[in-house]
């Protein structure tokens, strides 16, 4: 009898549970925050949103689809105040798992980002490896282009940056990373920069970050520095001039095959010695000329001198304008001298620090074509 | 009833036992007292671990078919043995139900978020109340099996987290310096060894020959490579200085972690609240069995289905009293240096008996 019932009491629980949460409500019924902009104006706090518009599908069904953006802007004196605001202004409850990316304004990262990437850090609903960037334009106005491109501005954003990081040309510094860097202290980062340049969305180069307050910024064309030594697979073109005809030009695409960053400690001053090897592929000439041995290994040269000074004025900019640690090297410093690194005050050090770059370059083939053939006629 | 487990159900009894709600702090324990030479500590915590494992099995190998009640009975006397008695039930009692509710406070404060703590207990209680009275044969199955699912869960999860993270933030390996602090810090890593102390209440037959100690062993050094697995992969990806910072180090890690190459699956949070709930079950259902068979020997004519009931009913209740996540974690905290007693004190004891008046050449 009671193994009967038990039998029953089984079935009966299983189908309670089997007609799921009875608090289930449907995605169209969510405010989904595609992308936040976060500004300060005057004593206030901007928050603009970007947000999908679900409505059911035509043929009936319950499945929802993306019909269209729309965009919300709230102000309060804190962040709490500005969720209020920006809460009584939406249909349903704000979602923000499927938030793409955090715009922030200028102001606003002049003042310090800090809080709003520990709100991101700590609110259950973000993805922690969100992508955030600091935006030229106000965050409103950047969120409101029109984009064609992709389905919104947070998209495009999102993959414009991710798929410039997967090729190497910019960095994808995600909210866990700014908040490592944050806690290691001492060091500061860098974000990707933003803004409208004729009427499109562009990557500009990248933010600096110090204290996680703004403290200046690196041009698109100056951020290669950064790049070789901060992107996982950094793959760089260099123009390089003939050594013996100044107007013919050849493009090489390069890349990483070692990096080894060693510090020391000499005469209370911190040294960081930076070794590159790297590759280069010989992409074309601007004028097909003959490629003798010895200017292969000149156009090496060349190579190694370009990115030695690309990495040494990025690192001299950092100790003298930013006067902050972007590189992180103190992590280095630390795992290689950690009794020196409690002592030292890292800040000050890094200013002072002796700086080697030594950059070894081999080009490794000229993309199967032959300067060198002889013509017969 | 027939309780008598082969070699590899009992090392996985330890597994089970072992590997559960503690993992999800491990990384910041281990980053607060050691900072990146933890593995060290652990390593020295995991040659004490096995000292004291080593002879709690020789107790139970050498009292075949016995339990520390029998054993402990037998080398001193009916009232030491019912301070015990006591001691180690309060112990698992108290155990089952706080890794109980800090668990429910996780899963809250993780995924369930709306979901009200009492009802989460009560889903834990129903579930471990049936696999108790299906004694202890079935929970050491069940182990087995959830072990190996944990096992290849944890390998992909941790293998994952090893290719996000950077090297640098496992640096610097060993500090000689630091060296006294890495001693010291052990105490701390023997927490997570807690539970080993299960083996006393598990009957030995003749067929656990002399192999259960190699068992055991094994078993206790794959867990500390596995703790150091799960604290070096966290490491590597929040760096020592951030993970401080997290009582739910592992999950906040894994959150952090997207791998695109993985499709479907490139948030690992899903598959590791999984195997983790699986480990947190086989753990609390361990403990509460833990409790219930020590009862069941001073409590010889009430039906131990009975007194499952009693005990997970009276263990749904003492979970609910805390009114805090803090006061959970407190009791917790006080529990480790509990644990310290019946996992290091009271079988040393029985053990140096078993040694003076040589039990154990009479036994043979």
């Amino acid at each position: 009898m009671i193994r009967k019932c038990s039998n029953l009491l089984i079935i009966f629980i299983a189908s309670l549970m089997l007609t799921s949460c009875w608090d289930y409500g449907d995605i169209d019924k969510k405010s989904m925050t595609i992308s936040i902009g976060i500004e300060q104006i005057g004593d206030k706090v901007q928050f603009s949103g970007e947000l999908a518009k679900l409505t059911p599908s035509k043929e009936g069904t319950e499945k929802a689809q993306t019909a269209q953006i729309y965009h919300t802007v709230s102000y309060g004196k804190n962040f709490e105040d500005a969720r209020i605001h920006n809460d009584v202004i939406n249909p349903f409850p704000v979602f923000l798992g499927v938030t793409r990316v955090v715009v922030f304004g200028t102001n606003y990262a002049k003042k310090g980002i800090e809080p709003y990437l520990n709100r991101i850090g700590s609110i259950y609903d973000y993805r922690k490896n969100l992508l955030s960037v600091v935006s030229r334009e106000k965050p409103k106005a950047l969120l409101n282009i029109k984009v064609e491109k992709d389905i919104s501005v947070g998209f495009l954003i999102e993959n414009m940056i991710n798929s410039l990081a997967n090729s190497g040309k910019t960095l994808y510094p995600n909210i866990g990373e700014l908040l490592s860097n944050i806690a290691l202290g001492k060091v500061g980062y860098v974000i990707p920069y933003v803004g409208i340049e004729h009427d499109h969305i562009a990557y500009l180069g990248f933010a600096v970050m110090k204290d996680s307050k703004l403290v200046g910024m690196i041009d698109l064309v100056d951020t290669d520095g950064v790049l070789y030594l901060l992107a996982e697979k950094p793959r760089l073109v260099e123009a390089i001039p003939d050594p013996e005809k100044e107007e013919n030009i050849y493009s090489f695409r390069t890349v990483i095959k070692k990096r080894k960053i060693k510090t020391n400690y000499i005469d209370k001053k911190v040294e960081i010695n930076i070794d590159l090897d790297l590759y280069a592929a010989l992409q074309y000439q601007y004028h097909v000329a003959p490629l003798s041995d010895k200017k292969i290994k000149k156009l090496e040269e060349r190579i190694s001198e370009k990115v030695k000074e690309d990495i040494g004025s990025i690192i001299k900019r950092a100790q003298k304008e930013f006067q902050c640690d972007i590189f992180q090297f103190a992590r280095y410093f630390r795992a290689q001298h950690p009794n020196i690194y409690k002592k030292i005050k890292w800040e000050e050090a890094f200013k002072d620090a002796a700086v080697n770059v030594t950059v070894q370059t081999k080009i490794i083939n000229k993309n199967l074509e032959d300067p060198n053939a002889k013509k017969k006629y | 009833m027939n309780e008598s487990l082969t070699n590899r159900q009992i090392a996985f009894i330890i597994f089970g036992v072992l590997i559960g709600y503690g993992v999800m702090e491990l990384p910041k324990n281990v980053a607060e007292n050691a900072g990146t030479g933890g593995w060290l500590s652990l390593l020295i915590a995991t040659a004490i671990t096995i000292i004291f494992a080593y002879m709690i099995t020789y107790l139970s190998y050498v009292y075949k078919n016995k339990t520390i009640y029998e054993y402990s009975e037998r080398l001193t006397g009916k009232f030491i043995t019912h301070i015990f008695m006591i001691i180690y039930i309060f112990y698992y009692f108290l155990g089952f139900t706080m890794i109980t509710r800090v668990s429910c406070e996780t899963i809250k404060l993780t995924i369930l978020l709306k979901t009200p703590i009492w009802v989460l207990s009560l889903l834990f209680s129903f579930v471990i109340y049936y696999a108790v009275i299906k004694r202890l044969r079935v929970i050491a199955r069940v182990c087995e099996i959830y072990g190996i699912f944990i096992i290849i869960a944890a390998l992909l999860i941790h293998t994952s987290l090893f290719t996000q993270g950077k090297l640098i933030n496992l640096r610097p390996f060993f500090v000689l310096e630091d060296l006294p602090l890495y001693f010291k810090s052990t105490l701390n890593m023997i927490f997570p060894f807690l539970g080993i102390e299960i083996l006393t209440i598990i009957p030995f037959a003749k067929k656990n020959h002399k192999k259960v100690f190699k068992y055991i062993t094994l078993m206790i050094v794959c867990i500390s490579f596995f703790y150091i697995m799960i604290v070096e992969s966290c490491i590597s990806v929040m760096g020592v200085d951030e993970i401080v910072h997290y009582n739910d180090a592992l999950y906040a890690t894994i959150r952090r972690v997207d791998i695109p190459a993985f499709q479907v699956i490139r948030r690992l949070d899903g598959i590791f609240l999984i195997a983790w709930i699986m480990a947190i079950f086989c753990t609390i259902t361990i403990w509460c069995y833990g409790a219930i068979v020590l009862l069941s020997k001073l409590f010889k004519k009430i039906h131990f289905n009975l007194l499952a009931f009693i005990v997970v009913f009276m263990g749904y209740i003492v979970s609910q009293m805390p009114t805090t996540y803090d006061q959970v974690k407190k009791v917790l905290d006080y529990m480790s240096y509990y644990g310290l007693v019946v996992m290091g004190i009271i079988p040393t004891i029985l053990f140096f008996i078993t040694k003076v008046k040589k039990y154990d050449k009479k036994m043979q």
